[in-house]
């Protein structure tokens, strides 16, 4: 398996850009579509935290950020593994075309899809980097941390859009209740809210949330400027490499129906 | 041949689960195999053989007999339920042509990414770039994005990428017949070339003259079950008769019906019609239906019902038309088409200056059309028409009153072995030789052969 998507690791990497690049063809503004959203919702998210209702600071282990800050870098690594999830899930009835024509495992499609999830995030987050300065929020080299964090949550929504994208194609479905059971899901994690509001005996649920130490370590080091901690960094590979062992092992055991439903 | 064969194919089969709903399929995984909610649909059934290198296999078979679905097991595109298969070394499959191309790619970029899609090694294609471009005759296309090409450009591109690939197995699925005539031709040279080089082909393809010109063996599947495999001619005899098996079981409760169309034996010419009709009802059938075509058929000349007749030999096509109503200027006739929809030959009852004479409601016509066909030999259908040529100025348009398509397949064959003439159809031609110097041997006084062919 790893060695297939080694193998066509080019056709990945030129494929997910590609897939980014023709999204917007033929549209004016071209890449600037792929950081406007990103833009837009930093830009309102500020503008209302501190001009419209203005929101008391967040404390965050000795130091205080503006909400909007705390917001933005929330919910942009949302944004990043939930439209990730999503495409990869859609990505095996996308690649119905070549599947059925070419001897090209399946989980290299479900990569190809993620993989420019994770690139908009990567964009995002550099985005927001630029931003932030303006809000007063500086930058550091820690910063730069960011992207193995978000490497690992791409490869655990990688493993979970493997299972997904298989049950996709023999439930269609699975595509569209995906969507509803993201917006139930955003709020089971602490992305638009700070998590002091939850009771404390809640908030030991969290860790049985796979996205949770992801949006952790990322405010460590966004909003805190120190690395997360070595339990969080575990928590993080552990999510990703049961995702991944799992959703690899579902393709393969439904590999011989798979492409006949296509 | 040799001892190592490229493709090795042993009992290979392919079992298609068929649920009537999308959710018997979960039901049957929560039951964890209790209960069985699927239907079993065997598209391939212990098929084996094997291919040696440089050599060409024909995979040839009526629709639905399962040759594409060995060919995607045999891509990689899809496993077998049961069986082995091994295919030793570089193997392209053109399932589709342009397969793994991305409409937003240049041409060039197109050329490079799919050829790494299709499993060469990276750069491997970058080297043959320049042949590539030159055998698409795309001009400055090539440097363009895939999506503004037409689709003979398409083509064009895809073809020319797959052919300097120079894989060592190659599988083609009707691929060959696209394009223009020109470019066809050059595919088919192309083809020939890669044999020459010793690559190995695996062909499959409802050209049955193609077949038996390019290939060593030939493998024939009815219903996912191997009915043949050997030599081409035979293969594609045996195709013929599975073909036309249908076609004449349909008639075979028919009495010898004498020929004669003599207005007395009317009533029993009708019924004879009738009886062995190739009307296949309502789904084909297009047309008002104020001159009805009640039946039709096709007999040999000795006025048995046939679908099958050898080259530059005939073929009586009786159809058997009533007015419904009364109808002014009555035609009918006849169109018949190849095996590509095209057009061979139609002709009509005032074409041939036998213009029919008026109708009462109520009148019944027998036309008997007589046609020696001058084709190559392939199968082509017909279609059975009526018109009515009142009250339009062009003596070529009228009013069609009813059309029966897709009737037949009426299959033309060839058993001598040197072809009468090669192409789609026997042009009438006269041959005179004139010799001239000492060397000739033939008589002085008759110095020219003549040979008249035609329809007389």
């Amino acid at each position: 398996m790893f060695r297939d998507l080694w193998r066509y690791r080019r056709y990945i990497a030129v494929n997910a850009v590609n897939d980014l690049k023709s999204r917007h063809i033929g549209t004016t503004l071209g890449w600037g579509w792929v950081l406007l959203p990103s833009l837009a919702l930093i830009v309102v998210y500020s503008v209302v935290f501190s001009q419209v209702m203005p929101v008391p600071k967040v404390g965050l282990a000795g130091s205080s950020v503006s909400f909007a800050i705390y917001l933005a870098c929330g919910l942009l690594v949302w944004v990043g593994f939930s439209e990730s999830l999503s495409r990869g899930t859609q990505s095996l009835l996308e690649s119905a075309p070549y599947l059925k024509k070419l001897p090209i495992r399946e989980s290299v499609f479900v990569a190809k899809s993620v993989a420019s999830g994770l690139l908009v995030l990567l964009i995002s987050l550099a985005l927001l980097a630029v931003v932030a300065p303006l809000m007063g929020h500086f930058p550091s080299l820690v910063w730069f941390a960011l992207i193995p964090v978000a490497a690992l949550l791409c490869g655990m929504a990688f493993g979970m859009s493997c299972v997904l994208a298989a049950l996709n194609v023999f439930f269609r479905d699975v595509g569209q209740a995906l969507g509803i059971a993201l917006q139930i899901w955003m709020w089971l994690v602490p992305v638009v809210y700070v998590e002091t509001i939850v009771p404390d005996w809640m908030r030991g649920f969290f860790w049985y949330n796979p996205v949770y130490p992801f949006l952790v370590a990322s405010r460590d080091i966004f909003l805190g400027y120190h690395l997360p901690d070595g339990f969080v960094w575990s928590a993080m590979a552990g999510w990703m490499l049961l995702s991944i062992v799992v959703g690899l092992s579902v393709l393969k055991s439904v590999r011989g129906d798979l492409r006949d439903c296509l | 041949m040799s001892a190592h064969p490229v493709v090795e194919v042993a009992r290979v089969s392919k079992r298609f689960k068929l649920f009537a709903k999308p959710w018997h399929r979960a039901a049957e995984w929560l039951s964890l195999g209790r209960r069985r909610l699927h239907d079993d649909f065997w598209a391939l059934r212990d098929i084996s053989f094997t291919v040696s290198p440089g050599e060409c296999l024909g995979i040839i078979g009526r629709n639905g007999s399962g040759k594409s679905t060995l060919l995607k097991i045999l891509a990689g595109a899809s496993q077998p339920t049961a069986g082995d298969f091994a295919v030793r070394g570089r193997m392209l499959a053109l399932l589709e042509l342009g397969a793994g191309f991305s409409p937003d790619l240049t041409g060039r970029q197109n050329v490079l990414v799919s050829s790494e899609l299709l499993g060469f090694p990276p750069g491997y294609a970058a080297g043959k770039l320049s042949d590539i471009e030159a055998f698409a005759e795309l001009g400055e296309h090539f440097d363009r994005p895939v999506r503004t090409y037409s689709s003979g450009m398409f083509v064009r591109l895809a073809f020319s990428t797959f052919m300097f690939l120079e894989p060592q197995v190659f599988i083609v699925d009707e691929a060959l017949s696209v394009g223009d005539v020109f470019f066809q031709q050059k595919c088919f040279d192309a083809v020939r070339r890669m044999l020459e080089r010793g690559t190995t082909l695996l062909y499959v393809s409802h050209d049955m003259s193609s077949v038996s010109n390019v290939c060593d063996r030939v493998l024939l599947l009815d219903r996912g079950e191997q009915q043949f495999l050997g030599d081409p001619d035979e293969a594609v005899a045996h195709y013929y008769a599975l073909v036309t098996g249908r076609a004449v079981r349909q008639t075979a409760a028919t009495v010898v019906a004498e020929p004669t169309a003599s207005e007395a034996d009317f009533t029993a010419l009708a019924s004879d019609v009738r009886k062995d009709s190739l009307l296949s009802g309502a789904a084909n059938r297009f047309g008002g239906g104020a001159f009805e075509i009640i039946a039709a058929r096709v007999v040999d000349l000795r006025g048995r019902p046939a679908l099958m007749v050898e080259a530059l030999e005939s073929l009586e096509f009786q159809m058997l038309a009533r007015a419904n109503e009364d109808v002014a200027r009555p035609n009918i006739g006849l169109e018949i088409y190849d095996r590509f929809n095209q057009l061979v030959y139609a002709v009509s009852a005032l074409n041939l200056d036998q213009p029919v004479a008026s109708m009462m409601c109520g009148a019944e016509l027998v036309a008997t059309f007589r046609i020696r066909l001058s084709l190559q030999p392939g199968q082509y259908t017909f279609v059975a028409v009526t018109a009515d040529q009142s009250g339009v100025a062009d003596p070529n348009t009228g009013v069609y009153h009813d059309r029966h398509h897709k009737l037949g397949p009426i299959t033309v064959t060839w058993s001598r072995p040197l072809h009468k003439f090669y192409g789609m159809a026997a042009l009438d031609t006269e041959l005179d030789l004139r010799f001239g110097g000492s060397s000739s041997s033939a008589e002085p006084s008759t110095p020219s052969v003549r040979e008249a062919r035609g329809a007389r």
